[in-house]
Protein backbone atom coordinates (compact mmCIF):
# COMPACT_ATOMS: atom_id res chain seq x y z
CA UNK A 1 0.00 0.00 0.00
CA UNK A 2 1.19 3.02 -0.55
CA UNK A 3 2.23 5.34 1.86
CA UNK A 4 0.50 8.48 1.44
CA UNK A 5 -2.96 5.75 1.68
CA UNK A 6 -1.61 4.36 4.93
CA UNK A 7 -1.38 7.76 6.31
CA UNK A 8 -5.03 8.93 5.22
CA UNK A 9 -6.32 5.64 6.76
CA UNK A 10 -4.83 6.07 10.19
CA UNK A 11 -5.30 9.72 10.26
CA UNK A 12 -1.35 10.52 10.50
CA UNK A 13 0.12 13.96 9.54
CA UNK A 14 2.91 13.83 7.33
CA UNK A 15 6.37 15.94 8.46
CA UNK A 16 8.43 15.13 5.96
CA UNK A 17 8.93 13.21 2.41
CA UNK A 18 6.04 14.12 0.99
CA UNK A 19 8.26 13.21 -2.71
CA UNK A 20 8.23 9.94 -1.71
CA UNK A 21 4.58 9.33 -0.66
CA UNK A 22 3.89 7.04 -3.32
CA UNK A 23 6.70 4.40 -2.28
CA UNK A 24 4.73 0.89 -1.50
CA UNK A 25 4.96 -0.46 2.00
CA UNK A 26 3.94 -3.85 2.81
CA UNK A 27 4.81 -4.67 6.20
CA UNK A 28 5.05 -2.82 9.75
CA UNK A 29 8.04 -2.83 12.35
CA UNK A 30 6.73 -1.36 15.86
CA UNK A 31 9.04 -1.30 18.71
CA UNK A 32 10.94 0.98 21.28
CA UNK A 33 14.12 -0.89 21.12
CA UNK A 34 16.70 -0.24 18.63
CA UNK A 35 17.85 -3.86 18.33
CA UNK A 36 14.32 -5.08 17.20
CA UNK A 37 13.90 -2.54 14.88
CA UNK A 38 17.14 -2.94 13.07
CA UNK A 39 16.55 -6.56 13.41
CA UNK A 40 12.82 -6.36 12.03
CA UNK A 41 13.11 -3.34 9.83
CA UNK A 42 13.68 -3.75 5.28
CA UNK A 43 12.99 -1.48 2.39
CA UNK A 44 9.20 -2.51 2.10
CA UNK A 45 8.61 -1.99 5.87
CA UNK A 46 7.01 1.30 8.49
CA UNK A 47 8.60 1.79 11.24
CA UNK A 48 6.39 2.42 14.45
CA UNK A 49 8.43 3.62 17.54
CA UNK A 50 7.81 6.40 20.59
CA UNK A 51 11.98 6.81 20.17
CA UNK A 52 12.98 10.12 18.38
CA UNK A 53 16.50 11.47 17.44
CA UNK A 54 19.77 10.50 15.66
CA UNK A 55 19.98 6.68 16.29
CA UNK A 56 16.28 6.25 14.78
CA UNK A 57 16.86 7.93 11.91
CA UNK A 58 20.23 5.83 11.88
CA UNK A 59 18.81 2.97 11.42
CA UNK A 60 16.35 3.95 8.67
CA UNK A 61 19.03 4.55 6.90
CA UNK A 62 21.34 1.53 7.49
CA UNK A 63 18.33 -0.70 6.22
CA UNK A 64 17.00 1.53 3.51
CA UNK A 65 13.42 2.47 5.75
CA UNK A 66 11.36 4.48 3.63
CA UNK A 67 9.07 5.59 6.75
CA UNK A 68 9.02 6.27 9.93
CA UNK A 69 5.48 6.59 12.07
CA UNK A 70 6.00 8.27 15.78
CA UNK A 71 3.14 7.71 17.41
CA UNK A 72 1.00 9.72 20.52
CA UNK A 73 0.90 12.95 18.45
CA UNK A 74 4.45 14.25 19.52
CA UNK A 75 6.02 17.29 18.17
CA UNK A 76 9.02 16.87 15.97
CA UNK A 77 12.04 18.45 16.37
CA UNK A 78 13.31 20.83 13.25
CA UNK A 79 16.62 19.01 13.57
CA UNK A 80 15.70 15.70 13.02
CA UNK A 81 12.66 16.81 10.26
CA UNK A 82 15.54 18.51 8.49
CA UNK A 83 17.69 15.18 8.51
CA UNK A 84 14.56 13.31 7.64
CA UNK A 85 13.75 15.42 4.74
CA UNK A 86 17.85 15.09 3.91
CA UNK A 87 17.41 10.97 3.98
CA UNK A 88 14.51 11.63 1.41
CA UNK A 89 12.46 9.52 4.64
CA UNK A 90 8.81 9.74 5.06
CA UNK A 91 7.83 11.38 8.75
CA UNK A 92 4.31 10.52 10.13
CA UNK A 93 2.80 11.17 13.02
CA UNK A 94 -0.06 9.22 14.50
CA UNK A 95 -2.62 10.82 16.87
CA UNK A 96 -2.99 7.74 18.93
CA UNK A 97 -0.71 5.99 20.96
CA UNK A 98 1.12 2.61 19.58
CA UNK A 99 -1.62 0.07 20.40
CA UNK A 100 -4.24 2.05 18.23
CA UNK A 101 -1.58 3.13 15.45
CA UNK A 102 -0.33 -0.35 15.02
CA UNK A 103 -4.37 -1.66 15.40
CA UNK A 104 -5.58 1.25 12.50
CA UNK A 105 -2.23 0.05 10.52
CA UNK A 106 -3.37 -3.79 10.70
CA UNK A 107 -6.83 -3.17 9.38
CA UNK A 108 -5.48 -0.98 6.65
CA UNK A 109 -3.13 -3.11 5.28
CA UNK A 110 -5.70 -6.53 6.10
CA UNK A 111 -8.35 -4.69 4.01
CA UNK A 112 -5.95 -4.33 0.98
CA UNK A 113 -4.75 -7.83 1.23
CA UNK B 1 41.66 -7.28 -1.05
CA UNK B 2 40.65 -2.98 0.78
CA UNK B 3 40.59 -2.14 4.22
CA UNK B 4 39.49 0.62 5.94
CA UNK B 5 39.24 2.20 9.64
CA UNK B 6 36.70 4.24 11.74
CA UNK B 7 36.89 6.08 14.80
CA UNK B 8 34.67 6.04 17.34
CA UNK B 9 33.88 8.40 20.27
CA UNK B 10 32.10 7.17 23.10
CA UNK B 11 29.11 9.68 24.29
CA UNK B 12 29.00 10.55 20.72
CA UNK B 13 25.11 9.29 19.53
CA UNK B 14 24.83 12.15 17.15
CA UNK B 15 27.65 10.28 14.62
CA UNK B 16 26.92 6.52 16.01
CA UNK B 17 26.86 4.32 13.10
CA UNK B 18 28.52 6.74 11.02
CA UNK B 19 31.05 3.33 10.70
CA UNK B 20 28.34 1.02 9.92
CA UNK B 21 27.12 3.50 7.33
CA UNK B 22 30.85 3.74 5.81
CA UNK B 23 30.76 -0.26 5.48
CA UNK B 24 27.62 -0.77 3.78
CA UNK B 25 28.41 1.88 1.14
CA UNK B 26 31.59 -0.33 0.49
CA UNK B 27 30.28 -3.57 0.13
CA UNK B 28 27.13 -1.85 -1.71
CA UNK B 29 30.24 -0.59 -3.83
CA UNK B 30 31.93 -3.78 -4.64
CA UNK B 31 28.33 -5.71 -5.43
CA UNK B 32 27.91 -7.37 -2.30
CA UNK B 33 25.04 -9.69 -1.75
CA UNK B 34 21.74 -7.65 -0.29
CA UNK B 35 21.55 -10.67 2.55
CA UNK B 36 24.87 -10.46 3.48
CA UNK B 37 25.54 -6.35 3.89
CA UNK B 38 22.09 -6.62 5.93
CA UNK B 39 23.91 -8.91 8.60
CA UNK B 40 27.60 -7.31 8.28
CA UNK B 41 26.04 -3.79 8.63
CA UNK B 42 23.58 -5.08 11.75
CA UNK B 43 26.71 -6.56 13.24
CA UNK B 44 28.77 -3.20 12.78
CA UNK B 45 26.10 -0.64 14.04
CA UNK B 46 25.69 -2.98 17.44
CA UNK B 47 29.42 -3.00 17.83
CA UNK B 48 29.76 0.61 17.06
CA UNK B 49 27.06 1.56 19.36
CA UNK B 50 28.61 -0.55 22.00
CA UNK B 51 31.19 1.78 21.91
CA UNK B 52 29.29 4.93 22.11
CA UNK B 53 27.39 3.44 25.12
CA UNK B 54 30.19 2.51 27.35
CA UNK B 55 33.42 2.99 25.96
CA UNK B 56 35.30 5.99 25.93
CA UNK B 57 36.82 5.53 22.21
CA UNK B 58 37.29 2.40 19.57
CA UNK B 59 39.29 1.99 16.00
CA UNK B 60 36.58 -0.50 13.55
CA UNK B 61 39.33 -1.18 10.93
CA UNK B 62 37.53 -3.57 8.36
CA UNK B 63 38.93 -5.62 5.67
CA UNK B 64 37.11 -7.37 2.41
CA UNK B 65 39.40 -10.17 0.81
CA UNK B 66 38.07 -13.38 -0.88
CA UNK B 67 34.38 -12.98 -0.25
CA UNK B 68 34.14 -11.79 3.62
CA UNK B 69 34.53 -8.78 5.54
CA UNK B 70 36.48 -8.75 8.86
CA UNK B 71 35.68 -6.54 11.07
CA UNK B 72 37.93 -5.55 14.04
CA UNK B 73 36.32 -3.12 17.06
CA UNK B 74 39.12 -2.41 19.62
CA UNK B 75 37.91 0.36 22.06
CA UNK B 76 39.62 1.87 25.48
CA UNK B 77 37.03 1.75 27.66
CA UNK B 78 36.49 0.01 31.01
CA UNK B 79 35.98 -3.18 30.19
CA UNK B 80 34.06 -6.47 30.68
CA UNK B 81 34.55 -8.01 34.01
CA UNK B 82 32.61 -10.87 33.20
CA UNK B 83 32.27 -12.10 29.18
CA UNK B 84 30.02 -15.01 29.53
CA UNK B 85 27.39 -12.52 31.56
CA UNK B 86 27.10 -10.12 28.73
CA UNK B 87 26.73 -12.55 25.92
CA UNK B 88 23.66 -13.69 27.43
CA UNK B 89 20.96 -12.57 26.11
CA UNK B 90 19.19 -9.41 27.94
CA UNK B 91 21.91 -8.70 30.50
CA UNK B 92 23.27 -5.17 30.25
CA UNK B 93 24.73 -2.67 32.16
CA UNK B 94 23.66 0.30 30.83
CA UNK B 95 21.72 3.15 32.76
CA UNK B 96 18.55 4.54 32.85
CA UNK B 97 18.97 7.42 30.31
CA UNK B 98 20.69 5.28 27.31
CA UNK B 99 17.41 2.78 27.94
CA UNK B 100 15.57 5.12 26.91
CA UNK B 101 17.44 5.92 23.60
CA UNK B 102 16.14 2.48 22.56
CA UNK B 103 19.39 1.09 23.70
CA UNK B 104 20.62 -1.31 26.66
CA UNK B 105 17.91 -4.45 25.99
CA UNK B 106 20.87 -6.57 26.80
CA UNK B 107 21.17 -7.38 22.62
CA UNK B 108 23.98 -6.05 21.30
CA UNK B 109 26.98 -8.59 21.61
CA UNK B 110 24.18 -11.57 20.82
CA UNK B 111 23.02 -9.56 17.66
CA UNK B 112 27.07 -9.23 16.45
CA UNK B 113 27.16 -13.02 16.94
CA UNK B 114 23.94 -13.90 15.42
CA UNK B 115 24.93 -11.79 12.55
CA UNK B 116 28.27 -12.83 11.75
CA UNK B 117 30.16 -16.12 10.83
CA UNK B 118 32.98 -16.24 13.04
CA UNK B 119 32.98 -14.55 16.28
CA UNK B 120 35.30 -13.62 18.64
CA UNK B 121 35.37 -11.26 22.00
CA UNK B 122 38.44 -10.38 24.86
CA UNK B 123 38.54 -7.78 27.48
CA UNK B 124 40.96 -6.49 29.60
CA UNK B 125 38.99 -4.58 32.90
CA UNK B 126 40.65 -0.76 32.95
CA UNK B 127 41.75 -1.43 29.81
CA UNK B 128 39.41 -1.97 26.50
CA UNK B 129 37.44 -4.86 24.78
CA UNK B 130 38.33 -6.26 21.38
CA UNK B 131 35.47 -7.78 19.46
CA UNK B 132 36.16 -9.27 15.71
CA UNK B 133 34.01 -10.93 13.54
CA UNK B 134 33.65 -11.92 9.61
CA UNK B 135 30.54 -12.25 7.55
CA UNK B 136 30.93 -14.62 4.32
CA UNK B 137 29.61 -12.83 0.98
CA UNK B 138 28.03 -15.16 -1.62
CA UNK B 139 30.27 -15.35 -4.66
CA UNK B 140 28.42 -13.36 -7.57
CA UNK B 141 29.41 -13.18 -10.84
CA UNK B 142 31.14 -10.11 -11.92
CA UNK B 143 32.23 -9.12 -8.07
CA UNK B 144 35.46 -8.06 -7.48
CA UNK B 145 36.80 -7.60 -4.05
Amino acid sequence: MRIQDLSERIGARIVSGEATLEVSIDGVCAGDRISDLLAQASSSCLLVTNLVGPSLLRVAELMDVPAICLVGGMEVEPVMKKTAEQQGLVLLVSPCDMFETCGRLYRALKDEA
Amino acid sequence: MSRACYKIKGGDFERGGTAASGLKEALKRIGAEPAAIRRAVIAAYEAEMNVVIHAHSALMCVRMHNHQVDVEVDDRGPGIPDIELAMRDGYSTAPPAIRELGFGAGMGLPNIRKNSDAFSIESTVGHGTRVRFSVTMRQREGVRW
